[in-house]
């Protein structure tokens, strides 16, 4: 029973590489045997197919799309990280006030309005919590200054110092619609009305966003560019 | 009889706290496993839609090296030979052939770019939501350890008026014989016993929340590191390969015979190395992707979750708790 299994298998193996062989060969003597006539004529045919797939044109709007894409996403996040960032603003101003406020919530203890030792406790907790909100804090801060600062050298390289961008995504207006839309969105207006703010902790931030915008602006205010909010139209030039 | 009544109040108690404990979750974890999930299932996304062109591409990649290998063996034997008309129709025959083959994986690339280009995105804005996400896995870990030590600084002082009450009965029982002081200490070392008892939970709880606060501090940070650059390199390796589209341009432009019959070998062996360093990136590429789903899924196993109702008063994110604070100043 295992000779015939171990015979079959070799069998098989046979007969896959005299397939394997066969095919090659068979390429190999189409080429060898056939006729100038007809490769010719499968040629020209060939040629015409192609000619259309690689045109120029179509690939430099692909290629345009793919470096489009990188900048739109780099940009999106690049203002999620702004928003972000505008929240801790004014960080230290409100942790302290949550401190001197006895805002940090602690333990529930009935106890803690008589007890002179629970009251001493209570303070030792808040501090401990104002000090580890405030650690936090710096480490949160930390990781949206790193990730906006990704994402904006992302954008200026691309539409500073990439020059086929330049030429093909920002001089021929391509792919607008998509920013348009964007400045629509909940995400932009949040950033247009948290601008002032971010300003004062991170004004390098909003003066780079603020140029990355007005490289859309030329073409949004455009008399023939569609209608988009006046009052995004106000914050960009602002 | 009075035992017997503490006895089931306490079972009742530690039978609460014990459903409990089963029952909620670390907030958190929850939260790791948020960030976690949306990051796997947005990168699942991207690799099936990913996954339609490269299989093409290994494909296409196979049967290119069949026509490469084909005519070098055609050439070996003479039949290229372009100053016989017949070797030169094969010639410009073949390598019409292979630049067939490319357009080919062109069109796949083509009908799959704008899909493609909208996962990336859609992994993308993923990725940077869960970032800020697991940011709040920080500050729930630092609440939970600063509240249990709270805990156990109260139980301390427990503990030490218990020691207290139960070394004074003890000392009335052992000089005045006296039943109700033996009672009263009797009842003071089963305090002791229950109040190092819950010494022990809150011990394990400490454990956990730092074994909760490596590992959530660990997905937080393959998030973020790797992530976040998986879009931009695939990115990168599409506009790499309509760059060596771009290549074949040249040569169908003024398709005239004589362009093709004139292309080098060498050309096309450049351009099949191009392929090959393509198709390998794209393979690293996904080992990345998966090495980075693996890493998180594997790391979220080990998390054990503790009971979110016992430690009152963890806010959830410092993120929160700065606009809380920032809505309470200004409402004073």
């Amino acid at each position: 029973m295992n000779i015939l299994r171990k015979t079959s298998v070799c069998i098989f193996l046979i007969w896959i590489t005299v397939l394997s062989a066969f095919a090659e060969m068979s390429l190999y003597e189409k080429y060898a045997k056939a006729n100038e006539a007809d490769l010719k004529h499968e040629t020209q045919d060939i040629m015409t197919k192609i000619q259309d797939v690689f045109n120029e044109k179509d690939i430099q709007k692909k290629q345009a799309a793919i470096d489009f894409a990188e900048y739109f996403s780099n940009f999106k996040s690049l203002i999620y990280f702004a928003n972000k960032l505008a929240i801790y603003a004014s960080y230290e101003t409100d942790l302290k006030f949550g401190k001197d406020k006895d805002l940090f919530k602690g333990l529930p203890d009935e106890q803690l309005k008589t007890s002179k030792t629970l009251i001493k406790d209570n303070q030792i907790f808040i501090q401990a919590k104002y000090e580890k909100m405030k650690n936090n804090i710096q480490a949160e801060i930390k990781t949206y200054d790193d990730m906006a600062k990704i994402c904006l050298e992302a954008c200026i390289s691309k539409s500073e110092d990439d020059a086929i961008f330049k030429e093909t995504v920002l001089q021929h207006h391509l792919f607008e619609q998509q920013l348009i839309d964007f400045f629509e969105t909940k995400a932009f207006q949040l950033f247009i009305k948290n601008k002032q703010q971010l300003n004062q902790f991170r004004p390098n931030l909003v003066k780079h966003i603020g140029k990355q915008v007005s490289l859309w602006k030329t073409s949004l205010l455009n008399p023939d560019a569609p209608i988009i909010n006046p009052v995004i139209v106000n914050a960009l030039s602002g | 009889m009075y035992y017997i009544f503490y006895y089931i109040g306490l079972i009742v108690i530690n039978m609460t706290l014990f459903s409990n404990l089963m029952a909620a979750s670390d907030p958190a974890v929850q939260i790791a496993k948020q960030a976690k999930n949306n990051v796997e299932h947005s990168g699942k996304h991207l690799q099936y839609t990913s996954d339609k062109v490269f299989k093409a591409f290994a494909l296409k990649t196979n049967e290119l090296q069949q026509l490469l290998d084909t005519r070098r063996n055609l050439e070996q034997t003479g039949l290229l030979d372009t100053s016989d008309p017949l070797g030169q129709a094969r010639k410009r025959h073949i390598n019409a052939k292979i630049v067939e083959n490319i357009a080919e994986l062109k069109t796949i690339c083509d009908g799959n770019l704008d899909q493609l280009m909208q996962a990336l995105d859609q992994f993308d804005q993923t990725v940077v939501q869960s970032i800020a996400q697991s940011q709040a896995t920080r500050s729930i870990n630092t609440n939970y350890e600063l509240n249990l030590k709270q805990y156990m600084r109260k139980a301390k002082k427990r503990f030490d008026a218990a020691m207290k009450d139960a070394t004074t009965y003890l000392q009335q029982c052992e000089q005045d014989k006296n039943n109700i002081a033996c009672e009263n200490y009797k009842r003071a070392r089963f305090r002791i016993e229950r109040i190092l008892e819950r010494k022990k939970l809150y011990e394990t709880r400490m454990a956990v929340v730092s074994n909760n606060q490596v590992l959530s501090d660990s997905i937080r940070k393959q998030i973020k590191d790797k992530g976040f650059v998986i879009s931009s390199r695939l990115r990168q390796l599409i506009a790499k390969l309509y760059v060596t589209f771009s290549k074949v341009t040249p040569v169908t432009i003024g398709y005239g015979e004589h362009n093709f019959s004139n292309m080098q070998f060498g050309q096309l062996d450049n351009f099949s190395q191009a392929l090959e360093i393509v198709d390998n990136s794209v393979t690293k590429l996904n080992k990345v992707l998966d090495s980075m789903v693996n890493d998180v899924v594997g790391g979220l196993g080990k998390i054990t979750e503790i009971d979110g109702k016992f430690v009152h008063g963890a806010n959830l994110s410092t993120e929160n708790e700065l606009l809380r604070l920032q809505k309470y100043r200004s409402e004073w």
